[in-house]
């Protein structure tokens, strides 16, 4: 990308601007100059960075290794979107050594509309000025597209990785403090629930204190349920083998079992449930845990279209290479961008007091990883919600 | 002669809700450790429940020491299953040693329904 001949854009250039760059804080005002003025020769925002940050860049590589101010000039070239730097350096007495940077944009290529930028320089031949130029080598190539494509992308997956760890973290953290609570609460509650039915037990039942107890028992059980479900999910972090025994399942009578559960549901509040049945594959894995994860899924579809007019379940079924992927995509409300940040977090609810623990994503996370697979969301506000459910057809040895 | 049940449990919210749950249906015995369940036991009991976790004896030590001297009487671990017993639970069941597992919290149908079916020949 680099070329030490001249550049074919020696045509005629008008003087835009000369600056004196001395330290940290003007390459920065001039950063912001560029900026401005390439905005207005019509560059856009991500050449316009690009652009800018090179520049920059350039100028404090330069300063580092001059420790003197450099002049740097800023041309355009005949052609409208042309710049081309040139900077002075006067390192010791008065010999001046020029660098010139030229950005120019290549001709739009027939396959890709993408704008490509190409960056020239043009320097002295002595020893010194091919240091700098070796330096600004390191800061050109460390920048160019593809680097910075690159570059993003690892730091994208870093970022993920980091951001699963961070949740990989606070599942056990929860994990552990559920199950601390819930060991803790289950004795008293079972004494609780006990003291009440006893009480009911003793209570004509023309006594109004009789449907009270009632109330009380009905409480206590929702504890108890509760209890339950922070039981299963610290028990699936805690890695307590529920006997994890996989099977060779196939995919669609798995489904058919889970939507034969919801039934009475779906007919109630008028679902219709589009089914694609045309793939059969069988997948290896723990009947019972899939299926938890599927009525879980489903039943929040279900929950997410109480309150819209439309009414559609889809339910799909998809081979993949090695995987295959189960989807559910529903019309519901759809999901925030900012509940969707937090959606498998343990707790994590936007469904009122009491009808929801905010765990069933989470253990349903959790048992897909199990298989070493991957459950994905996407969601537009009021616009339904899909989940997709990626299972390998083989489990792994170590999975 | 009437069943007797005996219930092995620290926690006297548990114990009490046993007694209470099986007051019409038979003698409730309740020891407060392993150690006082051990001795009660020698004793001739229809069915033992057992709490996992206690201080001193565990449910599980306390479980393989009454079955030294008594084969038969079933016994029923109850237990919100905890990872630190897990183990223990699989080692008991590979040494043969024979138990029942029921989690916590027991509502009293539960209790009730357990111990009749146990008297009725159904469970063992």
């Amino acid at each position: 990308m680099m070329m030490q001949a001249a550049s074919p854009y020696d045509t005629k250039t008008t003087d835009l601007a000369k600056l004196v760059v001395a330290d940290e804080n003007s390459v920065f005002e001039i950063r912001g100059k560029i900026s401005q003025l390439l905005t207005l020769l019509g560059y856009d925002s991500f050449h316009t960075a690009y652009i800018s940050t090179l520049f920059s860049d350039i100028c404090r590589e330069i300063l580092s290794s001059q420790a003197s101010p450099i002049t740097v000039g800023i041309h355009s070239s005949s052609k409208p979107y042309f710049l081309k730097f040139s900077f002075s350096l006067r390192p010791s007495g008065n010999l001046e050594r020029r660098i010139e940077c030229f950005f120019d944009e290549v001709e739009k290529s027939s396959k890709s509309k993408k704008n490509l930028i190409q960056v020239f320089l043009k320097f002295d031949q002595d020893s010194h000025s091919k240091r700098i130029l070796k330096e600004i080598q390191d800061v050109l190539s460390f920048r160019s597209k593809e680097e910075l494509y690159r570059e993003l992308e690892k730091t994208y997956t870093q970022l993920n990785a980091s951001k699963k760890m961070a949740q990989l973290e606070k599942m056990s953290a929860v994990g552990t403090l559920s199950a601390g609570i819930a060991h803790e609460l289950n004795n008293p509650l079972m004494g609780i629930l006990n003291f009440v039915q006893y009480c009911i037990k003793h209570t004509p039942q023309e006594d109004k204190r009789h449907a009270i107890l009632e109330d009380a028992k009905h409480e206590a059980l929702r504890c108890v349920e509760l209890i339950q479900n922070l039981l299963s999910f610290s028990r699936l972090e805690e890695g307590v083998p529920e006997d994890f025994v996989t099977e060779d399942v196939s995919v669609v009578p798995i489904v058919d079992e889970v939507l034969k559960l919801l039934l009475y549901r779906i007919e109630k509040e008028k679902v219709r449930v589009v089914r694609d049945k045309s793939t059969q594959v069988t997948a290896s894995v723990n009947r019972n845990q899939i299926k938890q994860v599927l009525l879980n899924v489903v039943s929040n579809a279900l929950d997410a279209m109480k309150t819209t007019q439309k009414k559609i379940l889809e339910i799909s079924i998809a081979r993949e290479e090695n995987t295959v992927s189960i989807m559910t995509t529903d019309t519901g409300m759809g999901i925030s961008p900012e509940s969707m940040v937090r959606i498998f977090d343990p707790f994590f609810t936007t469904k009122p007091v009491g009808q929801g623990t905010g765990l069933g994503l989470s253990i349903c996370q959790n048992i897909i990883e199990k298989h070493s697979g991957e459950i994905k969301v996407s969601s537009k506000k009021g616009l339904g919600a899909t989940f997709d459910i990626r299972l390998p057809l083989i489990r792994s040895e170590n999975a | 002669m009437p069943k007797k049940v005996l219930v092995i449990d620290d926690e006297s919210a548990v114990r009490k809700s046993f007694v209470l749950a099986l007051e019409d249906v038979c003698e409730v015995e309740t020891a407060e450790s392993g150690e006082e369940g051990i001795k009660k036991a020698k004793q001739k009991f229809d069915i033992i429940f057992c709490d996992l976790k206690m201080p001193g004896l565990s449910g599980v030590e306390t479980v393989r020491l009454i079955r030294k001297k008594d084969k038969k009487t079933p016994i029923f671990i109850v237990t919100a299953f905890s990872k630190s017993f897990t183990d223990d639970l699989k080692q008991l069941q590979n040494d043969k040693i024979e138990f029942q597992l029921m989690s916590k919290p027991l509502p009293s149908e539960q209790i009730v329904a357990v111990v009749e079916g146990v008297f009725g020949g159904m469970v063992s």
